[in-house]
Order: C-alpha cells, then sequence, then structure tokens
C-alpha cells in the first residue's frame, strides 16, 4: 500500500517522536526486544494506514498507543497473557495500610531503583500498564481509558491498587513500612 | 471521581492517589487541601506517593529500543511513499527506447539471415 507524501510526512512528525515511549511500553508489555520491535513496527504501519481515521485536535498519542495495545492483545503473545485471570472486583485485597513512615523513610528505599523496577515486575499486568500509562506516559485518566478501552473509574481504581501495591511489595522486600 | 471517600476521618488511599495526579475535580482538589492543611498524617502520605509516583516514572523508564530499529522504522514509513517522488513517465519511456532498440536489432538479424 502507498501514501501519499504530505501524509506520510505529518504521519511521521507526529509518530516518530513517540518512538522511544512505544517501544518502552512494547517491551513491558511482550518482555522481549525482539518482540517488542516487531510490535512497534507493525504498529507504526497500522497507525500509517489508518491515518485517515484519527481526528485532529484529539490526543495522538492515547490513538496510536491504543493501535499498539490492540495490536499485542492479538498477538500470540497478548492471547496468551490475556488467559491470565485478573479479578477486577477485588479492590479489597489491596486496602491501604496505615504506616507511620517519614518521607525520608520512603525517598530512602525508593532510591533503590532495581527494587523498585523488581516490585513493579510482580504487579498485576493490567495494573502495571495503568500505571506505567499514567507515570512514564503522564497520560491523563481519560486518556488511558481510551488506550484500555475501559470506564475512567476502572483506570482511577487501578492506578490506586496498582500503587499500593507497589508499596507493599516494596514494604515486605524491606521489612519495614514504607 | 463523584464523591471523596475518608477512612476514620483520614483521605482514603484512591483520593491521594487521584489528588497526586491531579484529575480530583476543583472542589474535591479544594476540599482535599483543606484537609491537608490540618492533617499531617495525610500530608506525609501525600508527599509519600507523590515521591513513590516519581520513582516509579524513572523506574518505568527503562528499556531504550536499539539504535538501529528507529533507522529501520523511518526505512521502513519512507518505503511505502507514492509515486510522488519517483515520476511515472521514466520507466515508460526507458521502456519504450529498449523496446525500439530490440526490434531494430531483431529486424537486422532478420533481414541479413533472409540475404
Amino acid at each position: 500500500m502507498q501514501f501519499p507524501v504530505n501524509q506520510r510526512e505529518s504521519f511521521e512528525q507526529l509518530a516518530l517522536p513517540l518512538f522511544a515511549s512505544l517501544y518502552n511500553h512494547a517491551f513491558w508489555l511482550t518482555r522481549n526486544q525482539a518482540e517488542a520491535e516487531d510490535l512497534v513496527q507493525e504498529t507504526f504501519t497500522k497507525a500509517l494506514r489508518a491515518f485517515d481515521t484519527f481526528e485532529a485536535g484529539t490526543n495522538f498519542k492515547a490513538w496510536i498507543f491504543r493501535i499498539l495495545r490492540n495490536t499485542f492483545l492479538t498477538s500470540r503473545t497478548g492471547i496468551a497473557a490475556s488467559r491470565t485471570v485478573f479479578l477486577e472486583d477485588h479492590p479489597g485485597a489491596l486496602e491501604f495500610i496505615a504506616t507511620d513512615a517519614t518521607p525520608e523513610d520512603t525517598l530512602i528505599r525508593l532510591d533503590n531503583q532495581e527494587a523498585l523496577y523488581a516490585a513493579l515486575e510482580q504487579l498485576h499486568a493490567p495494573l502495571r500498564e495503568a500505571l506505567l500509562l499514567c507515570e512514564v506516559e503522564d497520560l491523563k485518566y481519560k486518556d488511558i481509558a481510551v488506550i484500555l478501552d475501559v470506564p475512567i473509574g476502572t483506570v482511577m481504581s487501578r492506578i490506586s491498587r496498582a500503587r499500593e501495591a507497589l508499596r507493599q511489595i516494596l514494604q515486605s522486600q524491606f521489612g519495614e513500612s514504607l | 471521581m463523584n464523591q471523596l471517600t475518608h477512612t476514620s476521618d483520614h483521605l482514603d488511599a484512591q483520593t491521594i492517589s487521584v489528588f497526586i495526579d491531579s484529575e480530583l475535580s476543583p472542589a474535591e482538589h479544594q476540599q482535599t487541601r483543606q484537609h491537608l492543611t490540618a492533617c499531617h498524617d495525610c500530608a506525609l502520605r501525600v508527599v509519600a506517593a507523590a515521591q513513590l509516583k516519581t520513582a516509579t516514572a524513572r523506574a518505568g523508564r527503562r528499556f531504550v529500543p536499539p539504535p538501529e530499529s528507529f533507522a529501520h522504522i523511518t526505512a521502513q514509513l519512507r518505503s511505502s511513499e507514492t509515486e510522488v517522488n519517483t515520476p511515472k513517465r521514466r520507466y515508460p519511456v526507458r521502456m519504450m527506447a529498449w523496446s525500439a532498440i530490440a526490434a531494430a536489432l531483431l529486424l537486422a538479424v532478420s533481414l541479413l539471415g533472409w540475404n
């Protein structure tokens, strides 16, 4: 399939600056370098093909991240991952635990990047995905809701639960309150 | 969020989470700020949550694409250009020229054979 040069150039201006972000997110989804590269490549191809359906003035980043995610979900790895049961309706499992840690205590523990990375890896995939879109991609809840195709309340709940889960993982790791 | 929820006169985890993401409605935001000015425990939890947010953003930016993959994507996008950059007529003109030369050679060979 071939595209007018102007359309391709407009697409490139919007899409190429997001390459590193898309790759980072693809890696978090696939956990594999080659698959992440393939996923980003396929995302770019699909996004260019569908570029005339992108509505100017809406959030391009949310639009292309949604294509990335849908491409992942329909991939072999994505289908395998979706077989993992996610208990959306059990927010009580991660209720806040009162702590008396000071912000300084927290900061010392959070200096340990490897510990935090390991904690992120332990998060349930849907919680981690919502959290990363919020923290790393700096997307608003309404855009994350579009990407994940869930209500905004679910985004809110997943992010909050992801943070509580992270806190609990780090807390159990360091054996103290966080 | 439609309603702020509090547990035992403290902000609940989700309210703190939404607050540090600046996603509360203006009224809820104001209400939360008001609570925070008076509640030291909640203020500490907000600071800790904000620090966790910053640290998560850092830890989450972990995977850097290999340098060649950017060039690969760019090349892939550019290979899908239209003929606008490659004029159509060059190909037919060249084809016609070669066809004419081939026809002339064929005729010459045929004439030589006949003679």
